[in-house]
């Protein structure tokens, strides 16, 4: 049976891996743990989970600058962030829901060493692009700081942004500072229908290259909307394309007005105000309403050239038992395969993306899925033994989430 | 400043270094002669200067693989070139090192609207980035002052930024893609015209690291649409401490402005003698504030501005109306150094961050230590994200005086550093902050740091003597001491 920690504070969290070093254990990493449906199992014998080591350290609403520890709930971050019209601009998702019907969305720690973003990613970035420092400990045992607490600093490496994304295979990070940003006062939706594919695409690409400071462009096609049961679309069994504005109630209305004219004569249109337009956007941005993420279903996210997601989409089209959606004005597909037929439909799709030309992460399957296409696509041989060296440059005995992202060879 | 010991054998092999190089380079590809070596021997930070061992210019990836690969079978240390601009002295030359120029590669290789991307060779400049897409109405958003000779290369590797980066991020933030060389010779490419790579952020490790990890080859970075209206205000106060009140309240409001600067009262006056922007000579402290977006919304932000300054105390309130209007308020701006170039034989620019609430104290404790150390000091710097550039004025013909500006350059960095703040925004630890390192980081932490560059160059070829204070070699710093024997696991609480 594996061993289960929940460690107060830096020093205790310090002596179990000085103690696991010398008997040569291996830790499972987690905030509250409700993503642990990502990556490989680690097969570690003791799970430390961070959410006690949590609490808002310093936070002043003018220097735009928020530091807290690792295992502080993200809701309630972004609960104080609200009391002062802030937010964090890269729209974190729970995609603990992917897992878990019942997830909560985790840590603050969490949603940084898993680079979460949503739907404004093309606009504000991920969480990669708002880390500003980190303390952590590394697999040697030793505790560590980078970056600092102010917004623009170049001293020394970005070990933080290295971190960013890592999945706790790298260190255990104690501590974050991260920029917040003004949250915007309200937000307008327009949701186009009638548009096919190719249609809707142009347009989002057209949309995204305008003045207007778009900050969610989305496309949903009817066969993903036919599986799912959600209020805001109860009436539309049609391709949908949808579009955010945000900011002031003014500056919205007027972007409105330009906006319908970029759009004037494709498709109808709905209009989603305020509560409205937020509620829709959550849809997006929490994948797994879409995705209809059952059980055995796999979720694989597509980051690509976003003018290369028409080619994409005919492929998934020809898929059967697959859903879909675009987000981040074309630049990601969100795809949800079944079982059955996931390992060659990956496969495919990851061919296509060969050359460079896009990334596609399995964020959810069986194991033996997982096992045989992999979470992430084949990298070079260089980049392989690069990605080896820096994982052995912090975690030379493979202590931390061993396996996690990279099966040892 | 002491550069690591020159190796004998390196400087004795030159000869059979140029034989082999001249194997797959031209003649005019590898520079030799001392008058034209000379061209090299400093970066924008002139105080130090080396002549190098040879400089070569390679024209494509393959030719720097080559060069690299050769120099690691010879031992022999690379230092990698943009344009030469640092102004840390990352691309001082080493004597038994090459400098490795990028010079050559100049070529814009992708303009993609669709994809909203531009692709190009890493020595191609900065402003050429943004020239290659205006005529559709986009730019390149990271805009440092030396933008017209800067190369995109040395953005990456010093994470520029500019007077548009509160709003718009740095270098990292507008990062697609890169092709890089290892010291190994081995070539990788990373990213590409899509935003989320898999694996870990080696693009966000690598912007920033100075020429030490790799050579970057080619850029893939992200272009924006030119935002429908830009305005500016010039907004003059009676002292430091109400205008940084009224950057933080602004920011208080809500408004990302897409850049705010603020200058002191010598920079004001500077400015104003050299180039006559119609800057109001009887405030203590000027805000330029630059709002930009759709039109309705600029219009909006500039009322609310506006009345912030008020509210502050402001004396003076100018809002552009057209764009030559705007270009005026920011003449003063961007000729403030060449103008206290004017007032003095010689300036010392430094570049720390502070948190902004410190900004008055900051302020205060420089202006004892000018009186102490009896050199002057004007501050320009981007207010909106509390990185400061103060320039300290001093004459190198008098004895001992570039000596003190140095020393009071270091008290300045240790002050911010001191209140919350680091060592550098944005033009990076070259030679130049490498021995107040320690100020900042632990041993700790630095190790840390040059175990990952360990990972990328385990010889400590690439730009060996610069970031780092003391270096330690690869097999030591890898070395992890295990307790011997079984230990207790702690008390520790359980779930
Ligand atoms: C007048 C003036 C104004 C400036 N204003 C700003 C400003 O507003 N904001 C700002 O951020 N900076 C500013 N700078 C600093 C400087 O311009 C930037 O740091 C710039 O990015 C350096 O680019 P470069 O091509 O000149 O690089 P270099 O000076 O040639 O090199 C800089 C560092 O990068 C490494 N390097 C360069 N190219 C490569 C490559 N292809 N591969 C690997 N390593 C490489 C070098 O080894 C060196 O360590 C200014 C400098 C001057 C002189």
């Amino acid at each position: 049976m594996p061993e289960n920690y929940s460690p107060n504070n830096v020093d205790q969290l310090l002596d179990l891996i000085k103690s696991g070093l010398a008997n040569e254990s291996r830790f499972s990493i987690s905030g509250q743990d409700t993503k642990a449906g990502f990556g490989y199992n680690s097969n570690a014998g003791i799970n430390i989970r961070m959410s006690s080591i949590k609490g808002i350290l310093e936070y002043d609403p003018a220097e735009l600058v928020m530091q807290a520890r690792a295992g502080t709930p993200l809701s309630d971050i972004e609960e104080v962030l609200s009391e002062h019209e802030q937010h964090l601009a890269f729209e974190p998702p729970n995609l603990g829901l992917l897992y878990n019907d019942n997830s909560t969305s985790g840590t603050i720690g969490g949603a940084f060493m898993a680079n979460l973003s949503g739907p404004r990613r093309f606009l504000a970035g991920a969480a990669r692009d708002h880390i500003l420092g980190v303390k952590a400990l590394s697999g040697r045992g030793e505790v560590y700081k980078s970056g600092g607490n102010v917004i623009k600093n170049v001293t020394g490496y970005d070990l933080s942004k290295l971190l960013t994304g890592s999945w706790g295979t790298l260190s255990i990070v104690t501590e974050l500072s991260f920029k917040v940003l003004p949250a915007p006062a309200t937000s307008n939706s327009i949701a186009i229908s009638g548009l096919d594919v190719d249609a809707a695409m142009d347009l989002i690409s057209r949309v995204a290259q305008s003045q207007l400071q778009i900050s969610g462009l989305a496309f949903i096609p009817a066969s993903t909307l036919e599986n799912i049961d959600c209020d805001e679309f109860s009436l539309e069994q049609r391709d949908l394309c949808l579009m955010r504005l945000e900011g002031s109630a003014l500056s919205i209305s007027e972007r409105s007005k330009a906006l319908v004219k970029l759009i004037a004569g494709s498709g109808n249109v709905t209009n989603f105000e305020n509560e409205a337009s937020m509620s829709l956007w959550q849809l997006i941005r929490n994948p797994h309403t879409l995705l209809s993420a059952g059980e055995s279903r796999c979720v694989l996210k597509m980051s690509i050239a976003p003018a290369n997601a028409k080619s994409i989409i005919r492929q998934l089209s020809s898929f059967d038992d697959c859903h879909w959606y675009v987000d981040a004005a074309g630049a990601w597909l969100w795809i949800s395969l079944s079982e059955t037929n996931a390992v060659n439909h990956i496969k495919t799709l990851r061919q296509s993306l060969s050359n460079g030309l896009g990334s596609a992460i399995l964020y959810k399957a069986p194991s033996h899925i997982k096992q045989d296409v992999g979470i992430f696509s084949e990298m070079s041989s260089g980049l392989t033994s690069l990605t080896h060296r820096i994982k052995d440059s912090f975690d030379p005995n493979h202590i931390l989430n061993p396996d996690r992202l990279y099966l040892q060879q | 400043m002491k550069m690591p010991t020159p190796d004998l054998s390196v400087l004795a092999s030159r000869d059979e270094l140029i034989h082999e190089l001249g194997q797959f380079l031209g003649s005019e590809q590898i520079v030799i002669e001392r008058s034209a070596l000379r061209a090299y021997e400093s970066d924008g930070l002139t105080a130090y200067q080396q002549l190098p061992l040879l400089v070569v210019l390679p024209e494509n990836t393959t030719q720097v693989s080559k060069i690299l690969k050769l120099c690691s079978k010879m031992k022999v240390n690379v230092v990698p070139r943009g344009a030469g601009t640092s102004l840390s002295g990352g691309a001082l030359p080493l004597e038994d090192g090459i400098v490795l120029s990028m010079g050559k590669f100049n070529r814009i290789l992708d303009v993609d609207f669709s994809n909203r991307c531009v692709v190009a060779q890493s020595g191609v400049t900065n402003l050429d980035i943004t020239n290659a897409v205006k005529d559709k109405g986009f730019y390149y958003a990271p805009d440092p002052s030396s933008q017209i000779v800067c190369s995109i290369g040395g953005n990456v590797n010093e994470n520029s930024g500019g007077v548009h980066c509160l709003k718009y991020g740095l270098t990292s933030n507008n990062l697609l893609g890169l092709e890089v060389v290892l010291m190994n010779g081995e070539i990788i490419r990373l990213g590409g015209k899509y935003m989320d790579a898999e694996g870990y952020d080696l693009l966000g490790v690598l912007t920033g690291s100075e020429g030490l990890l790799c050579v970057v080859t080619e850029v893939t970075v992200r272009i924006l649409q030119s935002p429908e209206s830009v305005r500016a205000l010039l907004l003059g106060f009676p002292d430091n401490e109400k205008a940084g009140q009224c950057v933080a309240e602004i920011i208080a409001a809500g408004i990302i402005p897409a850049g705010i600067e603020m200058m002191d009262e010598l920079a004001i006056k500077a400015a104003e003698d050299f180039c006559h922007a119609g800057y109001p000579l009887d405030c203590a402290a000027l805000l330029i504030v630059e709002l930009d977006g759709p039109a309705a919304e600029v219009e909006e932000l500039i009322e609310t501005v506006r009345a912030i300054a008020n509210n502050c105390h402001s004396q003076s309130i100018r809002v552009s109306e057209n764009d030559e209007e705007r270009i005026r308020i920011w003449a003063g701006r961007k000729a403030a150094f060449p103008a206290l170039g004017t007032i003095s034989p010689d300036y010392y620019c430094m570049d720390g961050t502070i948190p902004r609430k410190q900004l008055s104290y900051v302020l205060t404790k420089m202006t004892e230590m000018s009186r102490q150390y009896g050199l002057r000091v004007a501050n320009v710097f981007h207010a909106g994200d509390g990185n400061l550039h103060p320039l300290i004025l001093f004459d190198a013909n008098i004895d001992e005086e570039m000596e003190k500006a140095e020393q009071f350059g270091a008290d300045i960095l240790k002050l911010c550093v001191e209140v919350g703040g680091v060592l550098s925004g944005e033009h990076g630890i070259g030679v130049e902050k490498r021995d107040l390192m320690p100020e900042y980081f632990s041993e700790q932490d630095l190790q840390q740091q040059q175990r990952v560059k360990c990972a990328f160059d385990p010889e400590s070829r690439l730009n060996p003597g610069k970031m780092f204070p003391v270096l330690h070699r690869c097999a030591e710093l890898g070395r992890l001491h295990v307790h011997k024997g079984k230990l207790p696991f702690p008390d520790i609480p359980r779930f």
